[in-house]
């Protein structure tokens, strides 16, 4: 290899070595994680009726972006160097072209050879189906779409509507191109393998990709000397969305009561409604796809129903990660400097931070829920009222259950409650100071629950079931007793009231309570959610522990 | 003796097998100007940081104000004013949102002063952190650390990034005035040209070690350098039992020397070295040769 390939080759491989094994790990340990977890904790997975359409689409852009994203980081460092090199333009397009598709193909095999060959009973099956043939079509369209993508990356450099308007023209025929292959009868019937290239969709493929390095040639020649520098999509959006904060903080400058106020401000100003927003409306949408594509399915309300605790959840870890890396403001590992130095106690920053992490959540929640409730008013309108409840009698999960006419309320408020405690939860772990800490500890509980899983395979059922027994035992009396030591650590180190911790172990009590008397499961079970709930309020006792430890290194 | 606003006792700090800081003491008196040179991972952000309280002690103790600052953050830092190295400024704030923001942590901000301080510094209201060059940010960063009055002003680097006339006329001008005030400035750097010019006292820390802590014109004047000629280039390198440092070649050397001129004077008229010049040498000189020491 000559000098600036085998360089390149290198700084390519070093960038993506991480990325293949980690598509891999989220894409099989994300389900199989989740469906571990759900037959852990026994909840009713094989009664949602989600539907297959929204399962696929959402794993096609995760797989894609995951694949995606580590190229446009290394290319991001990595093209100044490249240009210093004494090669042609086109050499350069040529290179970043193949070693992306290269890339990304790659990985695009092994996840899908990896799912091939080790389909699990549940998750798996319902994204592919059961005759999944999925390597061969997949291959050339990614192919097609990295190429694509590197056109508009470094065209788009130099932003102009029109531009703007052709590259989503092109995606949106893109999706339509690709949808009409696996849904050939429509969207709302079942996918269809799509396992074979026609020579129609090879010339597709073929033209694109080479208009496509044309493109990226000229863009590149542009960035290369210099001409791209002007109006950059980057300024136009970062214009909009300060002209939508000067609608929405019509001030400018203003006062701040408070340093909480001060704080609270800088959250919602940079990152805690950007939170809010993308957890809110990315899952509020995902919704608002799954209910309508669920419209016409005889169990689509237990689907909703399910979803109704899996989105806002979701919205809760989405929010608390971002928060608990963004709270002290864009710091990696460590509270920020400014924060650090600011002249608070531990405490008083602790309350400041959660306060704002509750309300960003409340936000983000509602996000979710709104979009949810319309889609569901939809539906009732469409059906009938007298309709909508015979379906929810019609339920497996609630039969005999005496709460029936109740369920959405319960949903909603229990929706609430599981985004809370996952934020806070989120956000303390990562306030710790210890950014592999929510990393560790997630993999961590869904590995084990996949390893608890596998072993039903080879152990007794008795001895599963006393392994998932004393699982949720030890996990649930863990909570407790780790969460009422940080309320006596807390009121010991003076950093929370007597008089709040009791209030607040109260409402835990009250929460426990109803979980008792109102969730349909048994009681292990049930003592577990009431373990788990512990995390809702718990958090006030921990956040200025872990700040503490944070700010002050020991 | 005056009283301390930062009193440091014992404090050592290893990272790994790193020593940071080794048994360090050093007191900063009131109304002083605090000097802390040393070379690059000497250990100077380390102890500033236990000022700070961001390091909690694990020997030794650490006292601002007379309090401890890991367990009573809320009084100290409120007296203090701070400009770190890195300049960790929210980027996407704008100069008057960064004031405005700061100005809520601090209720002794003097809105008059931060408006004297921006117009010096020449920046606009409008201008946001992330499209200041290293010295604009270095100047945001003085604002918002000097202009609620802190009564202990601690400066880690800040003249990294300034160019050489910022520096002598503005940063100069900030620490005079903050210490002529009576309050007192405890700042790092190893600009060492920079130190004696503005500072009233010194300390030196060489491998996480104070090797020396006075004030500065004690420092100047119990240094000397002496210029040595002699008749033939000596054969071997110059080594005398009480000089800090000696340097040269051939027949010419420069010594320095601590307190003890007289008795290195006699060695080198021993050793038949004629004494050219005797000066007074630069705080850069004297670091020097303590470092070598």
């Amino acid at each position: 290899m000559t000098g600036p390939i085998k360089i390149l080759t290198w700084e390519f491989c070093r960038r993506m070595v991480l990325t293949a094994p980690l598509i891999v790990g989220i894409l099989l340990l994300g389900p199989l994680g989740l469906e571990g977890l759900f037959w852990l904790t026994g909840f009713p997975t094989s009664d949602a009726d989600i539907p297959a359409l929204s399962w696929h689409c959402v794993y096609l852009a995760l797989g894609f972006i995951l694949m995606a994203t580590p190229l446009v980081e290394a290319y991001k460092s990595a093209h100044r160097r490249m240009f210093a090199f004494p090669v042609s333009n086109k050499f350069i397009a040529t290179w970043m072209m193949i070693s992306s598709i290269v890339a990304v193909v790659g990985q695009e095999l092994i996840v899908h050879g990896i799912c091939e060959v080790t389909l699990s009973d549940w998750s798996i099956r319902v994204i592919f189906g059961e005759d999944s043939r999925l390597i061969g079509p997949c291959q050339p369209v990614f192919a097609m779409t990295i190429a694509m993508l590197m056109a508009m990356y470094w065209n788009m450099k130099k932003f102009s509507f029109l531009k703007l308007f052709v590259c989503g023209m092109l995606s949106i025929c893109l999706i339509f191109w690709i949808g009409s292959h696996y849904y050939p009868r429509g969207f709302y019937h079942a996918a269809q393998a799509w396992t074979s290239f026609s020579t129609l969709d090879t010339a597709v493929c073929a033209i694109v990709i080479g208009i496509s390095w044309f493109v990226t040639r000229k863009g590149i020649a542009r960035e290369r000397c210099g001409d791209n520098i002007g109006y950059s999509l980057e300024i136009r959006i970062e214009e909009i969305t300060t002209w939508i904060k000067s609608i929405i903080f019509p001030d400018g400058v203003r006062e701040h009561d408070s340093p909480e106020a001060a704080i609270a401000w800088n959250q919602w100003r940079h990152c805690g409604r950007d939170a809010a927003l993308a957890a809110g409306l990315g899952f509020g949408t995902l919704l608002a796809i799954l209910l309508y594509s669920v419209f016409g399915s005889r169990r689509g309300l237990e689907g909703v129903v399910a979803l109704s605790f899996i989105i806002p959840g979701a919205v809760g870890f989405l929010t608390g990660s971002v928060l608990g890396i963004l709270a002290p403001p864009s710091a990696r590992e460590r509270i920020t400097m400014f924060l650090a130095t600011s002249p608070m106690s531990d405490a008083r920053l602790a309350r400041g931070l959660l306060a704002n992490a509750w309300q960003t959540n409340l936000i983000a929640w509602m996000l979710a829920v709104i979009p949810g409730s319309l889609a569901l008013g939809a539906a009732i309108l469409r059906d009938g009222n007298a309709s909508f409840f015979r379906q929810i009698e019609r339920f497996d999960l609630l039969t005999d259950w005496p709460f029936g006419a109740m369920i959405l309320p319960i949903a909603l408020l229990a929706s609430a409650v599981l985004a809370w405690t996952l934020t806070a939860t989120f956000a303390v772990l990562h306030w710790t100071g210890n950014l592999l800490l929510p990393v560790f500890t997630m993999v961590g509980i869904m590995t084990y629950a996949i390893a608890i899983m596998l072993l039903s395979f080879f152990l007794e059922k008795e001895t599963i079931d006393w392994l998932r027994d004393a699982s949720l035992t030890i996990a649930a009396l863990a909570i407790v007793v780790g969460s009422l030591v940080a309320f006596s650590v807390a009121i010991k180190r003076k950093m929370i009231e007597r008089g709040s911790a009791t209030l607040l172990l109260s409402f835990w009590v009250i929460e426990s309570l109803l979980v008792w008397f109102i969730v349909p499961a048994p009681p292990l079970h049930r003592l577990f959610v009431m373990g788990v709930l512990m995390l809702s309020v718990s958090p006030v006792a921990f956040a200025p522990l872990v700040i503490s430890r944070n700010r002050h290194v020991a | 003796m005056s009283e301390s606003v930062v009193d440091i006792k014992g404090v050592s700090r290893s990272f790994g097998k790193k020593v940071a800081l080794d048994k360090v003491d050093l007191s900063v008196p009131k109304g002083s100007v605090v000097g802390l040179v040393g070379e690059n991972g000497a250990g100077k952000t380390t102890l500033l940081k236990h000022v700070l309280g961001l390091f909690k002690t694990r020997t030794g103790t650490v006292r601002v104000f007379g309090k401890n600052p890991v367990e009573d953050p809320e009084s100290v830092l409120g007296e203090i004013g701070y400009l770190s190295e890195v300049r960790d400024l929210p980027d996407w704030m704008k100069i008057g949102e960064l004031m405005s923001y700061t100005k809520a942590f601090f209720p002794s901000w003097d809105d008059a002063f931060a408006e004297e301080l921006r117009e010096m510094f020449e920046l606009s209201l409008d201008q946001k952190v992330k499209t200041l060059s290293r010295g604009q940010r270095a100047r945001a960063g003085l604002i918002a650390a000097i202009a609620h009055r802190p009564q202990l002003l601690v400066l880690d680097e800040p003249s990294s990034g300034l160019d050489p006339l910022v520096r002598r006329d503005i940063l100069s001008a900030i620490i005079r005035t903050v210490a002529d005030e009576g309050r007192t400035v405890l700042f790092s750097s190893h600009l060492l040209d920079e130190v004696q010019r503005v500072s009233d006292h010194v300390a030196m820390l060489h491998l996480g070690k104070i090797l020396l802590t006075s004030p500065m014109d004690d420092v100047l004047t119990s240094h000397h350098r002496l210029t040595v000629r002699f008749e033939q280039p000596l054969g071997s390198p110059l080594k005398l039992d009480e000089a800090l440092r000696c340097e040269g070649d051939g027949r010419e050397w420069t010594v320095f020397c601590n307190g003890e001129r007289a008795s290195v004077e006699a060695q080198l008229s021993q050793l038949g070295g004629e004494i050219v010049d005797r000066s007074a040498p630069s705080l850069d000189e004297i670091f020097v040769a303590r470092m070598n020491e």
